[in-house]
């Protein structure tokens, strides 16, 4: 067994997973002005919705990846519509808004449980065999999931850089005032922007669940890595979300192998550190969140 | 300030408003349901009372007797965590359980039924919650006998010695041992788990003894591994590769990765939450590894099966429940699993702790001739004996200079996978779990003088 390109392999699968779902909360955070805690539970929500088209319904699994996606961001828009386009306008949005998405986290994480159960799902036999190339060990499903991350981050910055929704997403993000005075509905742009955001996270989690398993709390414990990498890479910066997603899912891989559990304590030192040196981040500009 | 005529009408209102709320407070004496925090609710396993006939007055044992009075209600608390699968199981089991008692007439106890009524509120997974659900229990519901899942146990142990409560719960929390308890009770029976595992395998597979484990980095996983490392080495098993990853972690490739550099012939993956151990297999299986997986867990073949494919059982055991084969192997287990079918469809193969402490309490009862919790806990302390869809169980105490009390050991099976099924490979009875928990866990469980 190569165990350094193992570790590399395991921790670029990793990474790649962890930077899909931090550009989605980096969007939100920077456009929404949002920090949008219920992320990870469309994560969750994704991997069960996969899980009941090909179980439940006997769907094929691609089909099943397309509508995990398509309900997690009609959730992420109907989420928007009922609670937090309101709340974006009000006084102290900042708290209200963060209080709301507490509130939505608990009341989505116990619908799931109430709709799903108890028991953990998962879908074996999606994927044919793993292979075995100089010494490490590949997974079909890890292979896909390093293909689809890589496309979705390259969508992602085309999507906000060179098309006309971002745009729209940038200048509702810096001037919500001036963006209406140029015919920019601001509450479409957030309504999008959390739509693309939540699906994208949909997505990661359908992609996963052959791969990781599915269990009710599985969400909870990825929006907090993901809001770690936020930290390293800048809060605002997509390009500093890829970063931080690719540097965290190695430490994690290669320090759980060296180090052990404790490098969690690790990981939480060097950020510390780099937050001590780059108050931003390491690629952050600083984003007005409006407290 | 000169009180307009607006301001006056809005005094009055609220005045009226208040004056409603009071009575309705004053009046409300045994509310059925309610959303104060903590959040709270009362499932009731009883119908209404009835006049009685001849059916047995449940499934476990004890003399049937009948009684043309109507049945009491006996009130039985849950604090349960509501935001995890075991917490949802215990409160769960425990009511179809109830069930299956009040639909076999009640529970007979010195010659009157009883309808077994159960009130839950949730723990919220800290002292306080939990704290605040048994005052509720014990003040205003007046409830005698409560149920844990481990959560807050610690605070609970308290209150439960301190107003004469039982208390039966699970976890490993010191306080649940303590040598002073009277009414708490560790009585799930998940402490015999491992040493059954552990001497079921050194006794078949006396060649086998390269052993890698692997844990949840928490007080749980590192009292676990303290306790399991311990007696796989007394047991004649060499430990080369202890692991330890975040509870809730996903990702166990690492892990499997240095699992795999120490060459084990048995992995004994431990992860808290119901889906970990199952990761750690696949991770494990997914490397290239051949060898044997050994859990003492409760995982049902059905929701391993969800998880890894079968190739990777094709060398695995583990512990099983009465309940989980088909059929099941006691009488009690086939009822409570055709309550819980009927219930929800199909066997899902859920945590039956509740079921086993509800057992446990009607049991203890009968045998008690009372429902008081001095009479019952003296019968539960005293060594009881009771059938329950695990299994058959044993309260048993330190023997003489040890420092603990009762716990509960469950006579397991062993069961491997075939055909995507459990199959029964062999069984532990109760006196041989007697010995290997005396050998294997309770001198690194229970601190001896």
């Amino acid at each position: 067994m190569n165990i350094p390109g193992q570790l590399f392999f395991d921790g670029l699968v990793g990474g790649l997973v962890y930077v899909t779902l931090a550009l989605g909360m980096v969007l939100i955070t920077s456009i929404n002005r949002i920090l949008f805690l219920a992320y990870g539970v469309f994560y969750t929500l994704g991997a069960y919705v996969v899980w009941y088209c090909v179980k439940g319904l006997g769907l094929p699994y691609a089909v099943a990846v397309i509508i995990a996606v398509v309900a997690a961001a009609l959730v992420g828009v109907a989420s928007h519509l009922l609670i937090f386009q309101r709340l974006q306008r009000s006084k102290g949005a900042f708290l209200g808004t963060l209080i709301a998405s507490l509130g939505l986290m608990l009341v989505l994480n116990q619908t799931i449980l109430l709709i799903f159960g108890t028991v953990p799902r998962g879908l074996e036999g999606v994927f044919p065999d793993a292979l075995k190339v100089w010494g490490i060990t590949m997974s079909p499903a890890k292979l896909t999931a390093i293909g689809i991350g890589i496309a979705i981050t390259a969508v992602m910055f085309v999507v906000v850089m060179k098309t006309r929704l971002g745009r729209a997403m940038r200048v509702a993000s810096f001037m919500p005032e001036i963006a209406s005075l140029h015919g920019i509905n601001s509450n479409w742009v957030y309504r999008t922007t959390l739509g693309l955001a939540t699906g994208v996270a949909g997505l990661a989690g359908a992609l996963l669940a052959p791969t990781y398993g599915i269990s009710s709390g599985m969400g909870n414990t990825v929006i907090w890595t993901v809001l770690l990498m936020m930290m390293v890479g800048g809060m605002d910066s997509m390009f500093g979300a890829v970063v931080g997603g690719l540097v965290v899912g190695q430490l994690l891989s290669f320090g759980q192998y060296y180090v052990g559990a404790v490098i969690q304590i690790v990981v939480f030192v060097i950020i510390g550190i780099i937050l001590y040196i780059k108050p931003n981040g390491l690629l952050g500009r600083g984003v007005d969140i409006g407290i | 300030m000169k009180r307009t005529p607006k301001c006056v009408c809005l005094l009055v209102i609220l005045g009226m408003v208040m004056a409603v709320a009071v009575a309705a407070v004053g009046c409300g004496s045994e509310s059925t349901t309610t959303t104060a925090a903590p959040a709270a609710s009362i499932t009731t396993a009883a119908t209404a009372p009835t006049e009685t006939t001849a059916a047995p007055t449940e499934t476990t044992e004890g003399p049937t007797e009948t009684t043309t009075a109507a049945p009491e209600a006996l009130k039985v608390g849950l604090v349960v965590w509501k935001g995890w699968a075991v917490g949802v199981d215990v409160a769960n089991t425990a009511e179809v359980m109830a069930k299956v008692v009040n639909d076999a007439g009640g529970l007979d106890v010195g010659g009157t039924k009883h309808m077994i009524e159960l009130i839950s509120y949730d723990s919220e997974n800290t002292q306080d919650g939990a704290v605040l659900a048994m005052n509720r229990l014990v003040f205003e519901d007046g409830v005698k006998y409560v149920l844990n899942d481990s959560t807050g146990v610690e605070a609970l142990t308290a209150i439960a010695e301190e107003n004469g409560v039982i208390l039966l719960a699970m976890g490993v929390a010191p306080a649940l041992f303590s040598p002073d308890n009277r009414y708490t009770f560790p009585a799930d029976g998940s402490y015999a788990s491992s040493p059954a595992i552990l001497g079921w395998l050194a006794d078949t597979f006396p060649d086998m003894k390269r052993v890698a484990l692997a844990y949840t980095d928490d007080q749980m996983g590192h009292m676990s591994a303290q306790v399991q490392t311990a007696s796989w080495q007394t047991a004649g098993f060499e430990v080369v590769s202890t692991e330890f990853f975040p509870a809730g972690q996903t990702d166990l490739s690492a892990v499997a990765t240095k699992v795999m550099a120490a060459d084990p012939e048995v992995v004994w993956p431990c992860g808290s939450g119901p889906t970990l151990s199952e990761s750690i297999v696949k991770a494990v299986f997914e490397r290239g590894y051949e060898g044997m997986f050994a859990m003492g867990n409760a995982t049902s073949a059905a929701t391993l099966l969800t998880m890894v494919p079968e190739a990777a059982l094709a060398n695995y055991v583990n512990y099983a429940y009465d309940v989980e084969f088909d059929p099941a192997l006691s009488p009690v287990a086939e009822a409570f699993k055709a309550a819980w079918v009927e219930k929800n469809g199909e066997w899902t193969g859920p945590e039956v702790s509740g079921a086993t402490f509800v057992s446990c309490l009607c049991t203890a009862m009968q045998e008690a001739a009372s429902i008081e919790p001095d009479a019952v806990a003296a019968v539960i302390g005293g060594g009881l004996e009771f059938q329950s869809p695990a299994g058959a169980l044993r309260m048993t105490s330190a023997t003489e200079g040890g420092t603990w009390t009762n716990v509960g050991l469950l006579a397991y099976n062993v069961k491997k996978i075939e055909g995507g099924q459990p199959v029964q490979q062999g069984a532990i009875a109760l006196d041989r779990m007697s010995e290997l928990f005396y050998q294997l866990v309770a001198p690194n469980l229970f601190p001896q003088p």
